[in-house]
């Protein structure tokens, strides 16, 4: 589908961009607290020292980090696919819209 | 400090395996993004114009922002991974030495001294010589484990501001998110619905707006939060403060779930997010102690060690409380775990309970009040009350109490509502549990014993003096008894007498009494036990 200068695409590739960046992001939301678990076991393997607290916020502060970032590129992957569904439906409707008005020329020229 | 016994007792390598963890998982990053610069930029190549402009330069950003996060968690296992080696290495370096002093008839005491007997005194000399160097080695051991952990300590604090950092930016790109905006729409369709006159009142919307907030992640928090107005905000909390309930109209949130609503946002929201909700919702810190004022200290949450040893009262007369949280862990040390959490935010969240006995997380901001000396005015984790050294949780379960425990006259939380209590209440807040007030006269230090063995905590309220020089209401040899005061039972002795437990702190002059069952009847008014 294209459009001169103003716009090329082919919605199937986005449509498969889209579901591939949401399966990356599905799996970094996947992997979620497997940081902070680690921050549990140092802290009880090391009771009395000062980076064992030091440990958990940072833990907790990259598995909040990496949970945005599995859910921005999820966003970004639904979005990617939706965007295939809506040039698909303006090309249908601008199609559509054509086909109607070749018809009602024809019915006037006969 | 890490102590001899706890370098001693330490397992490294949960350091070692916590740095392989974060090694894969930085290297998961990298590949994360390495797919999407191949399998979805990869595939947009016969994509053109304005929208694409945009998602592509969207998804060149989240490639950038990936293999930041692969640099900046690898960087955390380099952290972790030379801490393990150095601690492992003063490890060894301990015990060897240990063993070196026991080979050579030294013994090891658990705080690190090294001392010999030996019946030959023509010995003494050779036998301090090697106690010393035994010595000098535990010590040199011990300084290279603290070495070793300050600097982690200090390494990992500024990976966390670099994550936190990272999150508010993620939030800014996340504003358009459609949970976000749904969220957002939600919000205000409930506000305003909140703000008309229903006839059974507002709280049904408003605990929808708390159900709204719940449901978001941190970012997403950040995200809702910087889509309001400031007069939004105060609009709800206008409406959240506005409790009243007449028949089957019921406005306002009550007490717990407004506190939970607020902090629901204030643990979550970055750095910014908490100044403005502090400086938007004026009563979100509760007003400090007469002459102070709050500032950020510069010393620790914790040691990594929480103690009943930390809890040492300040210029407020919240013994009733204090007593409580110091006598409840030396019964029961795990009551501390998990009791006050750090957030990424620099806040701070504590466990209190209502008084059903549900748990509740209050979060409050990170400064504490500090006095014109630059002390904590209230309690503080050491006796001389630097805010820049001591340990400070127990300041935060304060300053939570101050917060949450019940609201002033004017419906403000303040230090001032936490003076002068009876225990009860601070068991109840505190531990979840029910407690019960009795005469001292009708104590027995027997019941006393049995409960404190099955991990209850017991409180003595002393009756009260003239405030001034006579604040001892009863001496005996073993100590001065502070008359309007409460203690916490620490033991009971074989001949019956029980061990009583300061609120003030462990050290000084008056930091334990013992007393005998006479003597609890006698000075005592109160005794309160748990159930």
């Amino acid at each position: 589908m294209s459009a001169g200068d103003g716009f090329q695409v082919e919605p199937e590739d986005l449509r498969k961009a889209g579901d591939n960046a949401t399966d990356i992001g599905d799996r970094l939301l996947r992997d979620r607290d497997d940081l902070a678990a680690t921050a549990k076991s140092v802290s009880g393997g090391l009771d009395g020292f000062a980076l064992t607290g030091a440990f958990s916020g940072c833990a907790q502060a990259w598995e909040d980090e990496r949970r945005s970032l599995g859910r921005e590129t999820r966003v970004a992957g639904e979005r990617l696919h939706g965007n295939a569904g809506t040039y698909e439906e303006a090309d249908d409707a601008a199609r559509a819209s054509l086909d109607a008005t070749a018809g009602a020329l024809g019915q006037a020229g006969g | 400090m890490v102590t001899f016994v706890q370098l001693r007792d330490a397992r490294p390598s949960s350091l070692a395996e916590a740095a392989e963890t974060w090694e894969l998982r930085a290297k998961d990053m990298g590949r994360r993004a390495a797919e999407i610069e191949a399998e979805v930029l990869g595939l947009l190549t016969r994509w053109s114009g304005s929208a694409s402009q945009a998602a592509i330069q969207k998804l060149n950003e989240l490639v950038e922002k990936l293999t930041d996060a692969h640099t900046a968690m690898q960087h955390v296992s380099d952290i972790l991974d030379p801490a393990g080696r150095a601690i492992t290495a003063a490890q060894a370096d301990l015990v060897g030495a240990v063993e070196y002093a026991h080979r050579s008839g030294l013994t090891v005491e658990d705080d690190g001294s090294v001392s010999w007997l030996d019946w030959n005194p023509l010995e003494w000399g050779k036998d301090r010589e090697t106690a010393q160097h035994a010595s000098d080695l535990i010590q040199d051991a011990l300084r290279r484990a603290n070495e070793a952990d300050a600097e982690a300590a200090a390494d990992l604090r500024v990976a966390q501001f670099v994550a936190q950092d990272k999150a508010s930016v993620s939030a800014l790109s996340m504003s358009d998110d459609p949970q976000v905006e749904k969220a957002v729409e939600g919000f205000h369709e409930l506000l305003d619905e909140a703000g008309s006159f229903e006839l059974d009142g507002n709280r049904d919307k408003l605990q929808e707006i708390t159900n709204i907030i719940q449901c978001l992640s941190p970012t997403e928090r950040e995200a809702f939060l910087a889509q309001l107005s400031d007069e939004d905000l105060r609009t709800l909390q206008q409406h959240m403060r506005g409790t009243s309930d007449v028949l089957w109209r019921e406005n306002g949130l009550p007490h717990w779930e407004r506190l939970d609503l607020e902090s629901s946002l204030l643990s979550a929201v970055s750095g910014q997010g908490v100044d403005r909700l502090s400086s938007v919702w004026s009563q979100l810190q509760p007003t400090p102690p007469e002459g102070s004022e709050y500032q950020k200290p510069g010393g620790p949450l914790d040691d990594g060690d929480r103690s009943w040893r930390d809890v040492d009262q300040g210029g407020v007369g919240d013994c009733w409380a204090l007593a409580t949280l110091a006598g409840k862990g030396t019964q029961d040390p795990s009551f501390y775990d998990g009791m006050v959490r750090p957030n990424p935010n620099g806040t701070v969240s504590i466990r209190l309970y209502d008084d059903d006995g549900n748990p509740h997380w209050l979060t409050v901001t990170g400064d504490l009040p500090v006095n014109e000396n630059g002390n904590l005015a209230g309690a503080a984790g050491d006796s001389d009350h630097n805010a820049e050294n001591s340990d400070n949780w127990p300041a935060y379960v304060e300053k939570a109490l101050a917060r949450g425990y019940e609201d002033g006259e004017d419906g403000t939380s303040g230090y001032e509502n936490i003076n002068a209590d009876w225990p009860d209440q601070s068991v109840e807040i505190l531990t979840g549990g029910e407690a019960h007030n009795i005469d001292a006269t009708d104590v027995s230090t027997a019941d006393i014993g049995r409960r404190i063995d099955s991990g209850q905590v017991v409180i003595i309220s002393t009756e009260g003096v003239d405030n001034g020089p006579d604040m001892y209401v009863h001496s005996n040899e073993s100590g001065n008894l502070v008359g309007g005061h409460a203690y916490f039972v620490k033991d009971v002795l074989p001949d019956g007498r029980v061990v009583l437990g300061n609120p003030w702190g462990p050290d000084g002059p008056d930091g334990e009494i013992i007393l005998s069952q006479e003597e609890i009847r006698e000075y005592g008014t109160k005794v309160t036990m748990e159930g």
